[in-house]
């Protein structure tokens, strides 16, 4: 029997500057006590899944069934009760689940206090699932006074505590290290098992999927692919016959943006149409480097360890991490969230000391520079895409990419040619006076893009910079990245977890 | 059960948050704390200001009226079928009723005749109680054989007559006036000897029931009275209107008994006390919500401060299934407790300054506190603020899109609309006017909500302007340095935090600045009122007092005046009408030294002060014409011939000291001879200015319709041998026709003033004045107004309007003093001198002008009135209450800055993130974040500023009220301290510029 049923789910959220479809067409069936980690990368639809699942938003086409309650018809006072019988709900930022003010055993009894439990009960749950969870000990402590893992096993007390029929789960590792998210996802895998509780679970992390009974993939508002519990991964066909061809299999077919499909005598055969699929970078088609310093070493990390907090809650993010990063290369760094991409980034930009090891850039140790030199270094040779990069909606796109070139301390007229061509090399020279509140999310990313890379440095370092395209300028940004690396003998810097890009890179660091 | 539960679960949860984190909800509880202190502390001083004040007005009640008493007159005998004794109970319970203590009994008898002489006799229990002896001893006894009595003043025998023996044991003063208040002999007494009348002997004996038995005195008509004295502090404001009622009943209740006993009581005073208290109470309670507002304003920017906070809660608490009312219900239950105890705390506090600043006022701190902050009001006052914050808190915490700055239309948006509308339509309904607060009611409550509300008009149009003005600034820079287009770049594209902080930088700063203008305005006022009674540094005028009724150059000429080291402008006032039923002050005023008054100010006229003088200074100065009398000329010689009826004449002389006399020639009754008369010493050198024609003694007695004709033919008068005028340029007026010195006369009862007199300057140009409106719109062919004054019709030409000048209140004219002196004294001579001296002098003036021969007179000092002006307890109320105001506002707007900028930096750490990965180092981050602080202050002040100077235009009319609550002549004016202001923005500046240094050097 099916706990979930979603089908054609859309949603589509309204902004200042127009709409984005979060979800487009998605469709999923979960069973009842099954275990589903949905996978995707960032943008892709699955926090939104899980949100629409949760009742905290309502779909805006398409249907949402969760034990034959129709979430898009539910009144608010149904949904609500809805939010608070049937689901539990863990969020990534544990921080901002928990409560500061109340103790872990108060936390724990929450939702069921919320529902009328009386105190007893709810100590008496609190301690069960505390104890359970190897949390007993701390039942009269604050979540402040506790680790990251053991904060994030209290909220999953805390959302299973009224024994929910459906239990969510977004991103539960996200700010953990890889131990404390290992005992984190045994503990969901558990209890869940334990309550007979449908869990849908949302990841970066492939290691989510050890818990999974089945896995699906999420690319653009889209289920893409699916793979049970020691299956190998099938492609999911959408209503209309909407097929994603994983990148891998179109890359070796030679398939740029046509193809042709016929019926072959195992099945349907895709092939190039038309014009010939475009060579990929690795191929070893791309334009000659414009520096002859390519494979030079611009930066470097020797030792490298950072750890944060103290005592209890020390999270240890890298440790003696020896990496080189050379001109003329597109470095992807992978691994699940919390494995310390942005940190490396961060320290690689002179934005955080490493708690241990040394860092150069462009053979200056970055220990020997105050904060001053190190960020005089950020506005010459290192440019830096980060996850939420800060534009002026009410400018326009170039004016935006002035402003950041004006702090470079460029002319007017550079900076006004700069970034026109930059905005041109991201295709966005036809949008370039629009008002960046005007541009969809997926453009505003590519301003952002197009500001680093109007700076001409030799160190480009960026965060998840595709996190809010689709498909297709996810690609585009990858090749880009390469293309640029070669053309200035820079060294590009990708923190990731886009297939794509990791595709185009020429090599990828895994943390 | 369940459902119980699910109420109390929130109400727990809100619990366990506050009691595990007081201090995040601290700021929150001391701002409504701090706003309900400072509501208490008014309520409950501006009652101890009214109390005060009602005791100053008791206090300036004169002693013998400062009392209740009872007064019954009989001959002590039955009188309609009650006896003096009967009513006696009644009038001791009535009076113990209104005031306690044993009452003061006293008679008096109508003046005797006893033995042949005229005596005043009285009689008081404790005659020691009352009388301050100069000689012999106090009375002790007082029988038909013998009654000791003491005089108290008049001259004569003090008679006896069987029966009614009075033995004189002492001599003395009435130490106190109560008893005998509502008496006439003691005053009679004290008025007679003023004036030099001989009084009968006011004897006073020991004993009222004595002294009343005595039954030689039976059938003689006498006046008890009961008298229980008022202490100047003994009837406070809320004891004021019981005080009236009490007294209303109780004489109904004497009057029901007998018409004629009389209750007196000092009602009027005290009910005028209290009208101005409470106007003064209205306003203080507008400084006092002023404040109370802008703490509670403060209250909601720490609460924006903690929206973070409590959204997080909030979104918590929808994750774990909350229902919406759920979610509301922790918000709620937070707000409530924080506003709660809040009020609570802070109405303690100011309950507990109030009742130390009532002792220290001498009030009585529980009955001021049971008055206002404890009294059901108070109490109902302290809830509603309590709601009040609970219910703005909640807002501000609750509803999305509170920020101002984007393009949702938000709570505050309908607020500020609603407030516009609310101030439109009070001054479109005139209702915003200073008679609306001395009325109260409901316009009144606006009016004192109404800078409140401009304010709160403002700072919502001010953050609504904040971005489109951030761009503007952000277009401006582009040429410029980079960090000024990133601070408007960051402040516009996210303002809601700025946008709250200027808003209330605005409203904190205009309200400082507004307190600081009308505080300024009403102490600028208590001088202009001071200059405008008094418009040099004292003015002398004739003491209408018994004591006094001597004229400033009776007692002593100019010249004494100057000896002090005074300059003397001398002043023509008198009471005249211009034909209407209305009367108007006449004013001669010295054009000249109009220029140097202090009590002038430009928009009392359409007229420059320039134009005023040019307009009525007479050119060349005129002179009051006359034959001069020779400085050593004793004797006045009038020869003349007569044809008709006898005729007598007096010459009418302008004397060197100012003044005039009369020298009585003599009778003219022959065919022709000489009049002669001795040229008094003081009207040597003098002018004559006139002869009279009157009547000749023997003519009187002849009736109504005596009638005397006749032609006098007159040779030169002559002084000392000396002919001192041919009469060239002399004419006859009121009956007398003058052919050269050949007169044709006519007396009769009609002939008011018969005269024969030197044609003067003003007979044919009548003297310029400007005149105020409504005199000068009835005013004439040619501008002229006949007045009409004692003694003769003056004509005027109007020559410009003025509304008002100072020392006079009411219609009026003013002229020059030396014009208008000539042109009176044509029309009746000898009628027209300077009865009013404004004098400027060195220091010391004052003191020496308490000494003879001007300590019959009355002298108003400037400076002392201003003194008094400014130690009325209301007075000094407001200022203070304006004081405390400004300062808590600016204080305010300083924290609010502090907390500004505690959350800039956590709030923009994003941002300041963005800008650190794209190259600005910590120097760069901190100038921005400077910027950004500055940028916010320095808008919070402009706005500030232009709230403030909105407020003292649209609540002129709030500020006509003086700082002692009376309508002020002349009416206030908005006075701007500005260097006070200056100093004031200077100070902010500079603290703003400590602040912003301090914590962005920790915040990067």
């Amino acid at each position: 029997m099916s706990a979930v049923e979603v089908r054609d789910l859309f949603r589509v959220y309204s902004t200042p500057e127009g709409h984005a479809a979060a979800l487009q067409g998605l469709t999923l069936s979960v069973q009842e006590k099954e275990v589903l980690v949905v996978l995707g990368p960032s943008g892709s639809g699955k926090s939104t899944l899980l949100r629409v699942l949760a009742g905290l938003e309502r779909p805006s086409a398409g249907s949402a069934q969760v034990f034959d309650a129709d979430l898009g018809r539910l009144s608010s006072r149904r949904l609500a009760e809805y939010r608070s019988r049937t689901t539990g709900y863990v969020e990534q930022h544990y921080s901002r689940s928990l409560d500061p003010d109340l103790t872990v055993r108060e936390l724990v009894g929450v939702q069921l206090g919320l529902g009328g439990a009386g105190r007893d009960e709810r100590e008496r749950r609190a301690d069960e699932l505390l104890e359970r969870v190897g949390l007993a000990e701390k039942r009269g402590a604050h979540s402040a006074e506790l680790s990251g893992g053991e904060q994030q096993r209290v909220a999953v007390c805390a959302a299973l505590a009224h024994r929910p029929r459906l239990l969510l789960a977004d991103e539960p590792t996200g700010e953990l290290d890889a131990a404390s998210a290992g005992l984190v996802y045994e503990v969901i895998g558990e209890l869940a098992r334990e309550h007979g509780c449908t869990t849908v679970l949302v990841s970066h992390d492939v290691e989510s999927t050890a818990i999974a009974d089945r896995t699906v993939r999420v690319r653009d508002g889209r289920v893409s692919e699916e793979a049970g519990r020691g299956d190998s991964e099938t492609l999911v066909v959408a209503r209309g016959g909407w097929v994603r061809l994983p990148e891998e299999l179109l890359v070796r077919a030679r398939i740029g943006s046509r193809a042709k499909a016929e019926l072959g005598d195992a099945g349907i055969v895709v092939s190039a149409a038309g014009e010939e699929a475009q060579p990929r970078s690795q191929d070893g088609g791309a334009p000659a480097a414009a520096s002859g310093e390519n494979g030079t070493v611009l930066a470097e990390a020797r030792g490298v360890g950072k750890r944060y907090g103290e005592g209890a809650r020390e999270t240890v993010v890298l440790d003696g991490l020896d990496a080189e990063f050379r001109a003329g290369r597109l470095t992807a760094l992978t691994g699940p969230s919390g494995s310390g991409k942005t940190t490396l980034l961060h320290i690689l930009a002179g934005l955080r000391d490493p708690s241990a090891g040394d860092v150069s850039v462009l053979g200056r140790p970055l220990a020997e520079l105050d904060r001053e030199k190190r960020a005089a270094l950020r506005r010459d040779p290192i440019a830096f895409i980060p996850q939420d990069p800060g534009l002026t909606p009410f400018l326009s796109a170039r004016e935006n990419v002035e402003v950041a070139l004006a702090l470079r301390d460029l002319g007017a007229d550079e900076a006004r040619k700069r970034a026109l061509e930059a905005l041109s090399a991201i295709g966005l020279s036809e949008r370039a006076e629009q008002r960046v509140g005007r541009l969809s999310a997926g453009e505003r990313q590519r301003v952002a893009i197009a500001r680093a890379l109007a700076a001409e440095a030799k160190l480009l370092l960026a965060d998840e910079p595709t996190a809010r395209l689709d498909e297709a300028n996810a690609l585009a940004v990858g090749a880009l990245f390469g293309r640029y690396a070669r053309e200035h003998g820079a060294a590009v810097v990708c923190a990731t977890h886009d297939p794509l890009v990791v595709a185009e890179a020429d090599d990828v660091l895994a943390l | 059960m369940k459902t119980v539960r699910s109420v109390g679960f929130p109400l727990g949860l809100a619990w366990s948050r506050l009691r595990h984190r007081p201090g995040r909800a601290l700021l929150l509880a001391l701002g409504v704390a701090a706003a309900a202190g400072a509501l208490a502390i008014v309520l409950g001083g501006s009652l101890v200001a009214q109390d005060v004040s009602a005791g100053r007005a008791l206090g300036a009640v004169p002693e013998s009226k400062r009392a209740v008493a009872v007064t019954y007159a009989d001959l002590g005998l039955s009188r309609n079928g009650v006896t003096r004794a009967e009513l006696e109970p009644l009038v001791v319970r009535t009076l113990s009723g209104l005031a306690p203590g044993r009452p003061a009994r006293a008679l008096q008898f109508k003046l005797l005749r006893i033995g042949g002489a005229l005596t005043n006799l009285g009689g008081v229990d404790d005659v020691s109680r009352w009388v301050r002896l100069t000689s012999g001893r106090f009375p002790r006894e007082c029988s038909p054989e013998r009654c000791e009595v003491v005089q108290l003043g008049g001259t004569g025998e003090i008679a006896s007559a069987p029966g009614l023996r009075f033995v004189k044991v002492g001599e003395g003063v009435l130490s106190s006036p109560l008893p005998f208040g509502l008496l006439p002999g003691a005053k009679a007494t004290r008025v007679g000897e003023s004036f030099g009348v001989s009084e009968p002997p006011f004897l006073l004996a020991e004993g009222f029931d004595e002294l009343s038995a005595l039954p030689e005195l039976q059938s003689i008509y006498r006046t008890y009275a009961w008298s229980v004295p008022l202490a100047p502090r003994s009837i406070h404001p809320w004891e004021i209107d019981g005080f009236e009622a009490r007294a209303a009943r109780a004489e109904s209740t004497l009057r029901a008994r007998s018409l004629f006993l009389d209750l007196s009581a000092p009602v009027p005073e005290l009910a005028a006390a209290r009208e101005t208290g409470q106007v003064a109470g209205r306003r203080l309670l507008l400084v006092g919500g002023q404040v109370a507002a802008l703490l509670l304003a403060f209250a909601v920017l720490a609460a924006v401060g903690m929206r973070r906070d409590v959204e997080a809660a909030r979104r918590r608490l929808t994750w774990f299934g909350g229902r919406r009312w759920q979610v509301h219900l922790v918000t709620a239950a937070e707000t409530v407790a924080v506003a709660l105890v809040g009020a609570v705390l802070g109405w303690a506090i100011g309950s507990l300054a109030t009742a130390v600043l009532a002792d220290q006022a001498g009030s009585p701190a529980g009955a001021v506190l049971g008055h206002s902050a404890l009294a059901g009001s108070g109490l109902a006052a302290a809830a509603g603020l309590a709601v009040a914050a609970a219910l703005v808190l909640i807002v501000v915490l609750s509803v999305p899109g509170l920020s101002l700055g984007g393009r949702t239309f938000t709570a505050l948006d309908a607020a500020a609309l609603g407030a516009l509308l609310a101030v439109i339509l009070a001054f479109a309904r005139g209702d915003a006017d200073a008679r609306s607060l001395g009325q109260g009611g409901a316009t009144g409550t606006l009016l004192l909500l109404l800078p409140g509300l401009v304010t709160f008009v403002v700072a919502v149009a001010a953050a609504r302007l904040l971005v489109p003005g951030l761009r503007l600034l952000e277009r401006l820079a582009r040429g410029g340095k980079i960090q000024v287009r990133l601070a408007a770049l960051s402040l516009a594209r996210s303002p809601g935090r700025a946008a709250v902080a200027v808003t209330f930088l605005v409203a904190s700063l205009g309200l400082g600045l507004f307190a600081v203008v009308y505080r300024s305005t009403l102490d600028d006022g208590l001088s202009a009122q001071a200059a405008y009674a008094v418009p040099r540094d004292f003015t002398v005028r004739e003491d209408l007092s018994p004591a006094g009724l001597v004229a400033p150059l009776e007692a002593a000429p100019v010249s004494s005046y100057e000896a002090l080291g005074a300059d003397v402008t001398p002043v023509l006032r008198r009471t005249a009408s211009a034909g209407g039923p209305g009367q108007l002050t006449l004013l001669g005023v010295p054009a000249e030294s109009i220029a140097g008054l202090d009590g002038w100010q430009d928009r009392f006229s359409p007229l420059s002060r320039d134009e005023l003088i040019d307009r009525i200074q007479p050119d060349p100065p005129p002179v009051l014409r006359g034959a001069p009398l020779p400085a050593d000329a004793s004797e006045l010689a009038l020869p003349y011939a007569l044809r008709g009826g006898a005729v007598a004449l007096t010459a009418v002389v302008y004397q060197p000291n100012g003044l005039f006399s009369r020298i009585k020639l003599g009778t003219a009754d022959r065919r022709s001879g000489t009049l002669r008369a001795t040229i008094p010493p003081d009207a040597h050198r003098g002018r004559v200015v006139a002869l009279e024609l009157g009547r000749a003694f023997s003519a009187e007695g002849h009736g109504d319709f005596a009638r005397v004709d006749g032609v006098l033919t007159l040779e030169p008068m002559t002084a000392g041998g000396s002919a001192i005028t041919d009469y060239a340029g002399w004419k006859g007026l009121d009956n007398v026709d003058a052919n050269g010195s050949r007169l044709r006369f006519l007396l009769s009862n009609e002939a008011a003033d018969p005269r024969f007199q030197p044609v003067q300057a003003s007979d044919s140009a009548p003297p310029p004045v400007v005149a105020t409106p409504g005199l000068a719109a009835a005013a004439g062919s040619g501008g002229i107004i006949p007045l009409r004054l004692p003694g003769g019709s003056v004509p005027v030409r109007v020559v410009g309007t003025i509304q008002r000048f100072p020392s006079v209140s009411g219609d009026f004219v003013l002229g020059d003093e030396r014009t208008l002196f000539v042109a009176m004294n044509a029309a009746s001579p000898g009628t027209a001198v300077a009865n009013e001296l404004w004098l400027e002098g060195p220091a010391g003036l004052g003191a020496r002008l308490q000494r003879p021969p001007f300590a019959a007179l009355s002298v108003s000092s400037r400076a002392d009135l201003e003194d008094r002006l400014r130690a009325d307890p209301l007075a000094r109320g407001s200022l203070a209450a304006l004081t405390g105001a400004a300062i808590v506002a600016f204080l305010l707007a300083l924290v609010g800055l502090a907390v500004l900028l505690a959350g800039d930096a956590r709030d923009e750490r994003r941002e300041l993130f963005d800008l650190e990965t794209q190259g600005a180092g910590p120097g760069t981050l901190r100038r921005h974040l400077r910027l950004r602080a500055v940028l916010v202050a320095s808008l919070g002040l402009l706005g500030g500023l232009a709230a403030a100077a909105l407020l003292a235009v649209l609540a002129v009319d709030l500020v006509t009220l003086t700082a002692g609550a009376s309508l002020p002549e002349p009416p206030l004016a908005i006075a701007v301290d500005w260097r006070l202001v200056a100093l004031a923005c200077a100070a902010y500046a500079a603290l703003t510029a400590g602040l912003v240094a301090l914590s962005t050097r920790r915040a990067v």
